[in-house]
């Protein structure tokens, strides 16, 4: 996968969470009743505006630069064949995996959470680990015994079956939260089957499908290592190759704003278009007995699907990694241990865990507590990172460097945190928001009462409560780092190797028996934990009364 | 503990939220050592008025002085953390983190967190044996006397009480109320007491400030908030009111009802009145020989302790609608024709 993939996917973790505007409204107005305090904040203000600042600092080098080449020649690196052939690549390859993951995830979350399927629970599980997978490491698992995925249709296929579990995990969420009671009224007023799932089913989960399709859309467009194995050209790839090989800056920069308009587009249309919380259930939550569907005779083929996607997503590269390992490598290539890498990775993972999470801190306080349309403008404006690939934040953050730093920094650790931390920031601030949101304002309110000043009312009171949270969002960032590839490939210090940059490295000389124990352990070590860290996120009170 | 209560002084105090005014010049003065209830509908600005009290919020004109002491006005601002004012919010706001013991001990300095004084806090608040569970294995009602054994262990001047009651159901509720008054009286402690329930505003205060869109109308004991109303609608507000027209004229009320003798004070000018009778002051009797109206009963609803009805009778070609409280004794059902006594002086208010 590529590394912005892991990112984005990660951001995904909590993905109805991040986008899902019913969430954050739902959110806001529980927490309303506690917002009171008008004089101004200024120490959160301060430090959210810093934060605010620092993440929208890369944007703000591409657009220097880029005006720095001339509006001229930006205009004119963009307008020719090279560009339409990469747009058309990357629109046509978006638009058919975000179409097919929408179907196949609501499909399964619907299979799965609507219907008396056996070993639902089972395959609850198995639908969503291929989420917590590398993309590069499925596409390594496919090309590598394949040599007819590639290409187009091998983009199609690996990235579908790489990311459709951020359709499945909102929709079976909000699968789980909608009021099953409507589907027997709709029944009742005379709609059959079908139209009932149609009008009523359907009309229920779209806002959860359509915050998945955001997701998907935004991770296809930051996709570099996939692609980059599947021999398969768009702007990300494109980017990469000016960037690192031909050392053509302005050509990197011009690309790079194509792709965050594209990202922007997207994520403005979500603004503008996404059904605003009107799915919401009007009774209360308590209904556990919920009656499935029965699947009858349809359960085979069902059943028979299902094991094939498994097979496709999760079967395919953990079997071609063994299977690599296994055979072993005959001319073995010069490189660091595991254990070195793993080192370096967990050193980086753990500095950028814990600046995404404290910086995350104040936003989300003012977000949350103090309800202007300031506060959350500078929430909103953090979002913008989900626009900019990894791939290019790392390229700002190089350039800047090497411009205005005197080279001083380029390819150094801290660089390289710095980079996980704004990339990743969203993340964080899912997990933050979350943690905080539900803790009422009158805890501290009722400690200053009992003496307590403003500074320790916050530490005693509020962070005491939050730290399972802050703990749960430090490791969601610490282990998206270790699945990140392309802004690792560029600023990774000379000598130091990660465990993805290392798997990069044998997989491009086509030591797969060496690559393969690499990315096997990225998948344990990193995807499995993750996965079990969103559904700490899952099961906090937020999720209960999300609107969806 | 040895609390040494204090009197709390709001003068002319205001606030808004936007242009939204919630409070228009406010003035209350609570007696050192005495109960308060603040008595309003939601949205009457009651909570905001505790609320700056405790120093949550700030005024934007007025003065709040608690023993003498500026806490809020033009150019001073005490911190809540400074004020020594005990606050128990609508849900108690126990620390979920900590235990019951940990909560109490919040705000003690650690020295004293092991103190005699603490165990005995505890124990007075009956709660010895849950003293290392935590909140959310705690009742409502053990929640709330909690929050309060763990604002009065910092040994407040001035203790603020905002809903603690309106969260439990109706069988915990009057438990926990006689238990938080008793516990109270004992230490002393000033409380105020913000409350939409009538009920319990006039059955645990000293005395109530009835608050009404931003302003205080009316404060007084709770006897005289329930039988002197300063308007029909505090009349109406804290309790159940039958209101008719009348004619004052040399100390008597000419009604419908008959003539009734009116309460002495305040005088009010002869000429065209509304008259407050209230349930309890009506009675009924099946026996023709008193003097009185003759009402059909139209609806009635049995409560135990006492009756209520709803009694229907014409005069002057209108039709009349009255409540009757009765105690026990005879039962009527509907349909039943009654006549009707009205006893005890009346409160009257000029027609507007």
């Amino acid at each position: 996968m590529s590394s912005p993939a892991a990112p984005q996917r990660s951001r995904a973790t909590s993905s109805t969470q991040i986008l899902e505007r019913g969430d954050s409204t739902s959110g806001h107005s529980t927490a309303t009743s506690h917002v009171r305090t008008t004089r101004g904040p200024t120490a959160l203000t301060v430090a959210s505006t810093a934060v605010a600042l620092i993440l929208l600092g890369p944007l703000v080098f591409l657009l220097v630069e880029s005006s720095g080449a001339g509006a001229h020649q930006i205009a004119r690196l963009i307008w020719r064949p090279l560009t339409a052939t990469l747009l058309w690549n990357t629109v046509r390859l978006t638009v058919v995996v975000t179409v097919l993951c929408a179907i196949i995830g609501t499909l399964t979350a619907w299979c799965v959470e609507r219907t008396d399927l056996p070993l639902r629970r089972m395959w609850a599980v198995l639908i969503v680990i291929p989420f917590a997978i590398p993309d590069f490491v499925i596409a390594f698992g496919w090309a590598s015994l394949f040599t007819w995925v590639h290409g187009f249709e091998g983009a199609v296929l690996v990235m579908t079956l790489a990311v459709y579990p951020l359709v499945y995990l909102p929709v079976a969420a909000s699968f789980r939260n909608a009021d099953p009671g409507l589907e027997e009224a709709a029944r009742s007023l005379g709609l059959g089957r079908l139209s009932t799932f149609f009008r009523v089913t359907l009309a229920q989960v779209r806002g959860a499908i359509f915050g998945g399709c955001v997701l998907v859309s935004l991770v296809v467009l930051a996709e570099f290592g996939a692609f980059e194995i599947l021999g398969f050209r768009t702007f990300t790839t494109e980017i990469f190759t000016e960037f690192q090989l031909s050392f053509n800056i302005a050509t990197a920069c011009a690309l790079s704003l194509v792709l965050i308009l594209l990202s922007g587009l997207i994520l403005g249309g979500d603004w503008i278009i996404r059904p605003k919380g009107r799915t919401a259930r009007t009774g209360p939550l308590a209904q556990q007995s919920l009656r499935r569907h029965e699947l009858g005779a349809a359960r085979w083929p069902v059943l028979l699907t299902l094991l094939a996607l498994v097979a496709l997503s999760l079967g395919v590269p953990i079997g071609a990694s063994i299977y690599w390992m296994a055979r072993g490598t005959k001319f073995a290539l010069g490189g660091v241990s595991i254990l070195n890498a793993g080192l370096h990775t967990a050193f980086f993972g753990a500095c950028a865990g814990a600046i995404a999470t404290v910086a995350a801190i104040p936003v989300a306080l003012l977000a949350i507590r103090h309800d202007s349309l300031k506060a959350r403008l500078m929430e909103r404006s953090t979002y913008l990172v989900l626009a900019m690939p990894g791939l290019v934040i790392a390229l700002a953050l190089s350039y800047f460097a090497e411009r205005y730093a005197g080279g001083f920094g380029y390819q150094t650790s801290a660089l390289l945190i710095l980079a996980y931390s704004i990339l990743f920031f969203p993340l964080a601030l899912v997990g933050v928001r979350a943690s905080i949101i539900h803790i009422p304002v009158g805890f501290e309110e009722a400690a200053r009462s009992l003496g307590q000043s403003r500074r320790r009312a916050f530490l005693r009171v509020t962070m005491r409560i939050a730290g399972p949270g802050l703990a749960a969002s430090f490791c969601l960032v610490f282990l998206a780092t270790i699945t990140e590839l392309t802004a690792t490939l560029l600023l990774v210090p000379i000598n130091v190797q990660t465990l993805s940059t290392q798997f990069w490295a044998y997989q491009q000389n086509l030591s797969y028996g060496q690559a393969a124990p690499f990315a096997l352990v990225i998948v344990l070590i990193a995807a499995v934990p993750s996965y079990v860290i969103s559904r700490y996120f899952d099961r906090l009170p937020a999720r209960a009364t999300a609107g969806q | 503990m040895t609390p040494s209560p204090a009197n709390l002084e709001v003068t002319d105090v205001g606030k808004s939220f936007g242009d939204n005014p919630v409070l228009v010049g406010v003035n209350l003065s609570v007696a050192a050592g005495s109960f308060t209830a603040i008595l309003g509908p939601s949205g009457s600005g009651k909570t905001t008025l505790l609320r700056i009290i405790a120093g949550f919020d700030r005024a934007d004109k007025g003065t709040v002085r608690i023993g003498g002491d500026v806490l809020d006005g033009p150019n001073e601002f005490v911190a809540p953390e400074r004020r020594r004012v005990g606050y128990v919010s609508q849900n108690g706001s126990l620390f979920p983190h900590l235990t019951v013991e940990e909560n109490v001990t919040f705000g003690l300095a650690r020295s004293l967190r092991r103190g005699d004084d603490v165990t005995a806090l505890i124990e007075a608040i009956d709660l010895g044996a849950l003293a290392r569970r935590f909140p959310h294995q705690l009742s409502g009602g053990q929640q709330q006397r909690v929050a309060l054994a763990r604002a009065l262990a910092v040994n407040p001047r001035f203790i603020l009480l905002d809903e603690p009651f309106a969260s439990l159901d109706a069988s915990a509720r009057s438990d926990v109320r006689s238990d938080v008054r008793q516990i109270l009286k004992r230490v002393g402690t000033t409380a105020v007491l913000v409350t939409h329930d009538q009920d319990e505003a006039l059955s645990m205060a000293d005395q109530v400030a009835v608050i009404r869109d931003a302003h205080i109308v009316q404060s007084a004991t709770p006897h005289d908030i329930y039988q002197q109303p300063i308007d029909t609608g505090v009349a109406q507000f804290v309790g159940d009111a039958n209101l008719i027209g009348g004619h004052l004229k040399a100390g008597v009320a000419v009604t419908v009802l008959g003539t009734l003798p009116v309460m002495k004070s305040p005088t009010v000018a002869d000429g065209r009145v509304t008259v407050l009778v209230r349930p309890e002051q009506l009675a009924l009797s099946r026996t023709d020989d008193v003097a009185g109206v003759r009402v059909e009963i139209l609806e009635t609803a049995f409560h135990g302790h006492d009756s209520l009805y709803r009694v229907a009778f014409s005069a002057n070609s209108e039709e009349h609608l009255l409540t009757v409280r009765l105690q026990s004794g005879e039962q009527f059902t509907a349909g039943d024709l009654a006549h009707l006594r009205v006893n005890g002086p009346v409160k009257v208010w000029p027609a507007p």
